[in-house]
């Protein structure tokens, strides 16, 4: 298809390329570079506080631009759309529908699902095909030399990204090392995550336990939902979940979600007392997160001033309830 | 192990086969080739017994397990019945498209400078892939399942085999565990749960195995997929593809961690691969393969379903002729995305939660 393209518009193609390339290598990696995002966490984008270049860039544009997460080559499909726009009237239908479709559901990422970095994920795969076919067909009609120098930049951009894989691959390792001695929330605020990688930052944030109680209360993931699986709850002694889906996946027991407690909650009483009057909750299994999220902000106030901790593992919680402490 | 080998073998291999044997009976064209149907169908066995489970959850609700596990069975048995009257005349095109792999394989192996590079980078991806798998056996199918997404689709799969109906996932909320979730998405994945915990119970076996798997068998199959699509220009090019596409952080991540994402991604992508074959060849057999995947992509998740409307407007737009020559395939793609997934949508839109519209 590029065989109609002009020596001009492959110059401009070039060029075009060479200056996102530039503009994203120079200036994108640097903004990227200096925040650190960690998985399955709240971001910045969700919680509407990003910078305006940032909110574009690694929101409603990212699926071209987010580096941290798909590298250099999706940015590639920008001038490949635009290259296609020029000739759109020489295309063949097929390739126009698939260009209609694949613009409407960028849109559409774009618009609804810009703060999840795994809606933009959905176009990655068909992006990075249509940017090597393109590349390819480019290529058939150069010469040789400037074929090698193109191929052999393709394989600079994947060995640089196996390399930054590897290097978030340890630093994701790091922070799950550290969290196993520190009470932190890598992530939640970006700067933080990079800080805890360093080994200077403890959040402060969760209730203050003494060494030998958090070698005590700490578990694996295996002990721990089995601990949750021998746990001796029943009608009088309830457990309240708070967005812990492995209570209910890993034992048969039964739980109260926060979510639904908070929604029949009718605010005539102490949302303790309703909480231990009403349905008997003797329990509380929470992510850590409540401490920080305002909205959760009544439930950490609870497990803080009458809980008692009973096991940490990961970014999990048990209390037990002691209203007379 | 053993029983994940035969869950994973069963669903994955034989029932997809199974489903591959039908498409290749009922092309008449040439328009798509044997082995992309091959390709495209190794993808299609998982969600077509979520799919049955979800219809038999429906019309047949609060049945035993047995019966759900013979109705699968006598499903995938009837299709091979009926198919059997075409196989005569599709192991002829077999046969036909072996004798061209091999000449085509003949006429590489002549040119010996060419066949060594590709063993050469045949081996260089073979190295990491190795690893990966090796390193997926041993660690990860063995520690407890982690993620909440994930987590809360296998405990949706899990009410499913406990209630064996799915009135609850339009209410949001099921008594019996106290477990809550508004339920934005069709059932596609948690059925996969819900068709493991029904195997389980007739193969005394107690894991989740299969359910963890999901991920990692729909990255090959991208993986795959991508292979396939840019072999057919260059086969450099493939691999040069391929690794960047596994080179991605999103990409590689997705593969350590358990999620919806790469099963709803091949699904998609499938569906429009096969859109613009139905524009391309203008084969009806294209056109009822979009509407078939676009369905199983709308009932794995609600991107599907909505990217599978931008899909009709396409065809509405740029299918040549009449308004009858649009509007008649599209009302039958319409149709098969109601009949394989999308009628999870409209039951929870007019009878459930609301859907996305609450």
């Amino acid at each position: 298809m590029i065989s109609k393209i002009g020596k001009k518009r492959i110059i401009l193609f070039s060029s075009f390329v060479l200056l996102v390339l530039l503009i994203i290598i120079g200036i994108g990696y640097h903004i990227y570079s200096d925040s650190y995002e960690y998985l399955n966490t709240v971001n910045n984008r969700i919680r509407g506080i990003d910078s305006p270049i940032k909110l574009w860039l690694n929101g409603y544009l990212g699926i071209f631009f987010r580096i941290k997460k798909f590298g250099f080559l999706p940015s590639l499909m920008i001038p490949i759309l635009i290259v296609f726009l020029w000739n759109f009237h020489r295309r063949e239908n097929w390739q126009k529908i698939l260009f209609f479709v694949y613009i409407l559901t960028a849109m559409l990422i774009g618009h609804f699902g810009y703060g999840n970095y795994r809606y933009a994920f959905t176009l990655y795969p068909a992006t990075v095909v249509v940017i090597f076919l393109f590349t390819e067909d480019m290529l058939s009609h150069t010469k040789r030399w400037v074929r090698g120098v193109i191929i052999s930049f393709i394989c600079f951009m994947i060995c640089f990204s196996f390399i930054y894989n590897f290097k978030e691959f340890r630093i994701d390792s790091i922070i799950s090392i550290l969290d196993r001695y520190k009470s932190v929330y890598s992530g939640i605020f970006t700067d933080r995550g990079k800080a805890i990688t360093k080994g200077n930052v403890d959040s402060g944030r969760t209730p203050r336990l003494s060494d030998n109680t958090k070698k005590r209360i700490r578990m694996s993931r295996r002990d721990y939902i089995k601990y949750l699986k021998n746990m001796d709850i029943d009608e009088n002694n309830g457990i309240l979940v708070c967005n812990v889906v492995e209570f209910f996946y890993f034992t048969d027991k039964k739980g109260f979600t926060y979510q639904r407690i908070k929604s029949l909650y009718d605010h005539k009483r102490d949302f303790l007392e309703y909480l231990t009057k009403k349905h008997k909750i003797r329990y509380v299994l929470t992510q850590d997160y409540i401490h920080v999220i305002p909205a959760y902000f009544d439930l950490s106030r609870i497990v803080k001033d009458k809980g008692k901790m009973l096991l940490k593992s990961w970014h999990t919680e048990l209390y037990e309830l002691a209203p007379g402490k | 192990m053993a029983e994940f080998i035969l869950k994973f073998f069963l669903t994955n291999i034989l029932f997809s086969a199974i489903i591959a044997v039908v498409f290749l009976s009922l092309k008449k064209s040439d328009g798509v080739s044997h082995s992309e149907i091959v390709l495209y169908s190794l993808g299609l066995g998982p969600p077509i017994v979520s799919l049955l489970l979800y219809w038999l959850f429906l019309i047949f609700p609060h049945c035993s397990n047995g019966f759900y596990l013979l109705m699968v069975l006598l499903f995938f048995l009837l299709l091979i019945i009926i198919t059997v009257f075409k196989l005569i005349r599709w192991r002829v095109s077999v046969l036909r498209s072996l004798c061209y792999r091999v000449d085509a394989f003949r006429n590489a192996l002549g040119n010996i400078k060419m066949m060594k590079l590709k063993l050469l980078l045949v081996f260089i991806i073979s190295i990491p892939i190795l690893l990966a798998s090796f390193m997926y056996a041993k660690h990860y199918l063995s520690k407890p399942l982690y993620g909440h997404d994930i987590l809360a689709y296998g405990t949706i799969g899990k009410i499913y085999y406990i209630e064996k109906s799915i009135e609850h996932s339009f209410r949001g909320f099921h008594p019996h565990t106290g477990f809550s979730y508004f339920p934005q998405h069709a059932p596609g994945l948690s059925l996969l749960s819900t068709w493991e915990r029904i195997l389980n119970l007739h193969l005394n076996s107690n894991n989740d195995y299969y359910f963890k798997s999901i991920t990692v068998y729909y990255g090959m199959l991208i993986l795959a997929l991508a292979f396939f699509c840019l072999n057919k220009r260059s086969t450099l090019f493939a691999f040069l593809g391929v690794s960047a596409l596994f080179s991605a952080p999103a990409f590689f991540m997705s593969f350590r961690i358990y999620h919806i994402d790469l099963y709803r991604i091949f699904l998609l992508t499938v569906s429009w691969i096969f859109l613009a074959y139905s524009i391309k060849d203008r084969y009806n057999f294209s056109l009822y393969m979009f509407g078939l995947c676009s369905g199983l992509s709308s009932f794995s998740h609600t991107i599907g379903a909505i990217v599978s409307g931008f899909g009709i407007i396409a065809l509405l737009i740029f299918l040549g002729g009449g308004l009858r020559h649009r509007f008649v395939p599209a009302l039958k793609v319409i149709l098969l995305i109601i009949l394989f997934g999308g009628i999870h949508y409209i039951i929870d839109t007019f009878w459930g939660t609301g859907w996305i519209f609450s």
